[in-house]
């Protein structure tokens, strides 16, 4: 079992955002560019969601049960 | 850009990627500690996401002195209010139309509009963005995977693509995965018998009900064996029947498949699966929702396996129309033992097993239609429909159960052996009345079985 998912498995994510947040914005004047980039966030943020890298959560918080 | 560059690794039909018992070898084997850790994160994010853009999460908590950041601990979850389907219900009656004030984006984002089945009044209006709607099949993964899904499956969809929620997500997810998917949506029911034959047909996806009467139909009009056709495996939605035993075993027989549960509702998401391993429960997909159990009387939570109670359950990514704490009337338990199948994810022991406002005193004894529906349906002389009355007479309960009775059966001693199989699951009696095998109401969706007339007069 995987249970910590690659550092380069969370680069790459962090990297399609970061290019699909700019092609949205890029594709202002191009509905076709801005429509598929933001389709492909979508599913950037499933693999977010799907590896915890939404959020810092590996450290106990301090107040946390 | 030549063909090659643009097909990158679509087709894996080896390798350890089709071999993966899960979906998310991740999330689905990740220790019970590290998971209520991530949990308590999501919820305190999905809480403030909804305080800071629903006026009327804002005005619920307010009401309550409560801010996002006061919740620190599961303690302090627990004391976040909870919602029901009636202050939904209230809040759709606010601007925006037709959501209301649940609503946390701009209705520009909004990219899916579904509702409710409203058998309980005005139905419930349900917004999704694209990314929740990815959201959906994303959930519908986890269920179809975890159930032998892969890309080679050719699915079926004996589903009326209507405006309940019902098997979309499972159609997105069946195509997410890779399978080849074949909407069965108008045609009636023998021309979808006839194209599972004709396309050979490997899955599909129904209620308990409907695809009991397809069977049914196959046999008597079509003159077919449902279980000689190449269906393989099927996923059951709608209603308890897949996690009934004796409807599991009809249904399993009649199609010559392995037969699986799943629980969602439309509010909610799909939220528990049934595995490979089928050991006897649902596993809640903890990743992705926070499943809480609160004993009937005292809304104390219950942890514990074997004791029954609401479920109150909050989806973590659901931006749109958020939905936080929401008293399901759903009653369920955890399973004493952990499936062998790996996950970390808690069983619900024998899936939804009835609903709060379903399960109802007669003669002061508590009566769950479902242990009704295992009762008839583990006897083969009987047909697939049955039905359920409960009415007062003078100052008693009556109630009379209805049945179908094949051809050729002894009915006195057939009846005789029901009541006696009734009263040991149920400590109740039961007036009986036959009918001849077709005569009783058919279901396309969801089946309406139970009646309380004592409710109505």
């Amino acid at each position: 079992m995987e249970h910590n998912p690659s550092a380069s498995l969370k680069e790459r994510i962090n990297r399609l955002k970061q290019e699909s947040l700019a092609l949205s914005r890029a594709g202002d004047s191009f509905p076709a560019v801005w429509r598929n980039a933001l389709r492909i966030l979508a599913c950037v943020r499933m693999m977010e969601m799907d590896l915890g890298l939404e959020q810092d959560w590996k450290e106990p918080a301090s107040n946390a049960e | 850009m030549g063909p090659e560059t643009c097909r990158p690794a679509l087709i894996r039909e080896t390798g350890a990627v089709q071999e993966s018992p899960y979906w998310n070898p991740f999330l689905e084997t990740l220790p019970p500690e590290e998971l209520k850790r991530l949990q308590l994160v999501k919820f305190k994010k999905i809480l403030a996401w909804a305080y800071e853009r629903s006026p009327f999460y804002r005005r619920l908590y307010s009401q309550a002195g409560l801010e996002p950041g006061d919740v620190k601990t599961w303690e302090d979850v627990r004391r976040v209010p909870k919602v029901d389907k009636d202050l939904i219900k209230s809040a759709q009656e606010e601007p925006p139309f037709p959501y209301g004030s649940l609503l946390c984006l701009p209705l520009e984002e909004v990219a899916e509009f579904r509702q409710t089945s409203g058998t309980t009044g005005q139905p419930v209006y349900q917004a999704d963005s694209w990314p929740d709607w990815e959201w959906w099949s994303e959930a519908w993964c986890y269920i179809l995977w975890a159930q032998g899904y892969r890309p080679r499956d050719r699915v079926f969809f004996p589903f009326g693509y209507n405006i309940f929620v019902a098997f979309w997500a499972g159609h997105y997810a069946a195509e997410k995965l890779g399978c080849e998917v074949v909407p069965g949506g108008v045609l009636d029911t023998a021309a979808r018998v006839l194209k599972i034959q004709e396309l050979k047909a490997t899955a599909m996806m129904g209620t308990p009900t409907y695809l009991l009467n397809m069977a049914d139909l196959a046999i008597n009009r079509l003159g077919l064996d449902p279980a000689a056709l190449t269906i393989q495996r099927i996923t059951c939605a709608g209603e308890p029947g897949a996690s009934i035993p004796s409807t599991k075993k009809r249904l399993e027989q009649a199609w010559g498949a392995k037969v699986f549960d799943h629980a969602g509702a439309t509010e909610i998401g799909a939220w528990a699966y049934e595995c490979a391993h089928q050991s006897g429960g649902l596993h809640a997909n903890e990743g992705l929702f926070l499943v809480d159990i609160e004993d009937l009387e005292s809304g104390e939570i219950i942890e514990e396996p074997g004791r029954r109670g609401k479920m109150v359950i909050t989806s973590f990514d659901r931006q749109a129309q958020p939905c936080l704490r929401f008293d399901s009337k759903d009653i369920i338990e955890w399973a004493e033992k952990p499936c062998p199948c790996g996950r970390t994810y808690r069983l619900v022991k024998g899936g939804v097993l009835g609903r709060a406002d379903d399960i109802t005193k007669v003669k002061g004894v508590l009566l769950s239609p479902a242990s009704i529906e295992e009762v008839v349906r583990s006897f083969p002389q009987l047909g697939d429909e049955f039905a359920v009355v409960v009415e007062r007479l003078g100052d008693s309960d009556r109630i009379t159960l209805k049945i179908e009775l094949k051809p050729d059966v002894d009915k006195d001693e057939l009846l005789a052996a029901l009541k006696d199989r009734l009263r040991l699951k149920t400590n109740l009696g039961y007036v009986i009345e036959t009918y001849s095998l077709g005569d009783l109401p058919r279901f396309e969706v969801k089946a309406r079985r139970f009646k309380d007339l004592r409710k109505i007069h």
